[in-house]
């Protein structure tokens, strides 16, 4: 039976932090069958990185746990959720604010949302205490032809 | 160039960044070292190279070695080198921010530099970019100037 979704994936990873760079390596080389930019992909990773460390360190404080990550491809837009089954968020809008930490001990900037907003196209975030949060970003791939590629890797290699 | 053979490299490049680390760490058996630093006694001068992308796992690593070194070697400037890396989350603002008030606590000074464009975005965002210098590269005309003094 054909799905809603053009491709899908599903991604389940216990809640350490050496774990991060597995889980944005992964979503992207699963978002790089759409073709995108350098930037576009980094900006995914970085997204991602942000969501599960939220996850990680907030959701379940650092316990035992599993961060759930599911991608979807719907023609040129890649849908990413990112859930944990955590403490959950008592404040949604409080905790999206720029510069707002619940952690400053631990050196957080408090911009991982803000980030998040910003490196993506859409963001929706759903909490529910002692439940856990899942976060669902959207990110249109903008379609190139082969010219736009080969210009835009010559832009990537002379800024390196 | 195909497309098939595009999306390869693409790929590629979106995982470069790790491979390139465990190649480095492959030649030097340098598996738990995220970055090099160096002191130049002359001019009490501590330049910090970061050499893995940066998220929480790794900034907290990098936090206790940096903290280590300043507190050895107490140095009169710090210089943050990210030219190492393509990749880091918001869990470097922190670790820079924490490490510049150390630092000037200490009476030092405090620079970052070979940012790349999202980087710098990052650090602009969350108003990091104005507290702390951010610079191009090492300042050729200020080692030298040191140097004579």
């Amino acid at each position: 039976m054909k799905g809603l979704y053009d491709n899908e994936m599903k991604l389940e990873f216990s809640s350490k932090t050496c774990n991060e760079a597995f889980a944005r390596i992964a979503v992207a080389a699963f978002v790089s069958q759409l073709d995108p930019t350098i930037d576009e992909l980094s900006d995914i990773k970085t997204a991602v990185s942000e969501a599960v460390t939220n996850s990680i360190i907030h959701g379940y404080d650092d316990e035992n746990g599993i961060v759930k990550i599911e991608a979807k491809i719907y023609i040129d837009t890649v849908q990413i959720e990112i859930s944990d089954n955590g403490k959950g968020i008592e404040d949604v809008e409080m905790a999206m604010k720029p510069l707002y930490t619940s952690k400053p001990d631990l050196e957080r900037s408090g911009m991982g949302f803000t980030i998040m907003e910003s490196f993506m196209d859409e963001i929706k975030v759903e909490s529910a205490i002692g439940f856990g949060t899942k976060v669902c970003m959207k990110k249109k791939i903008s379609p190139k032809t082969e010219e736009e590629n080969v210009e835009n890797d010559i832009k990537n290699v002379l800024e390196a | 160039m195909s497309k098939s053979s595009n999306k390869t490299t693409k790929l590629l490049m979106a995982i470069y960044g790790k491979i390139n680390y465990n190649i480095y760490s492959l030649f030097f058996c340098a598996k738990e070292e995220k970055m090099i630093s160096e002191y130049s006694k002359e001019n009490r001068k501590l330049i910090i190279r970061v050499t893995e992308e940066i998220d929480q796992h790794t900034a907290d690593k990098i936090r206790r070695k940096i903290d280590n070194d300043i507190e050895i070697y107490s140095p009169k400037k710090v210089i943050f080198d990210f030219s190492g890396i393509e990749f880091m989350d918001s869990s470097a603002i922190g670790m820079v921010l924490g490490r510049f008030k150390l630092v000037k606590m200490l009476g030092g000074n405090f620079e970052i530099i070979n940012v790349n464009k999202r980087m710098k975005k990052i650090f602009d965002m969350s108003g990091v970019s104005r507290i702390i210098t951010i610079k191009e590269d090492i300042d050729k005309e200020e080692e030298e100037n040191e140097g004579i003094i």
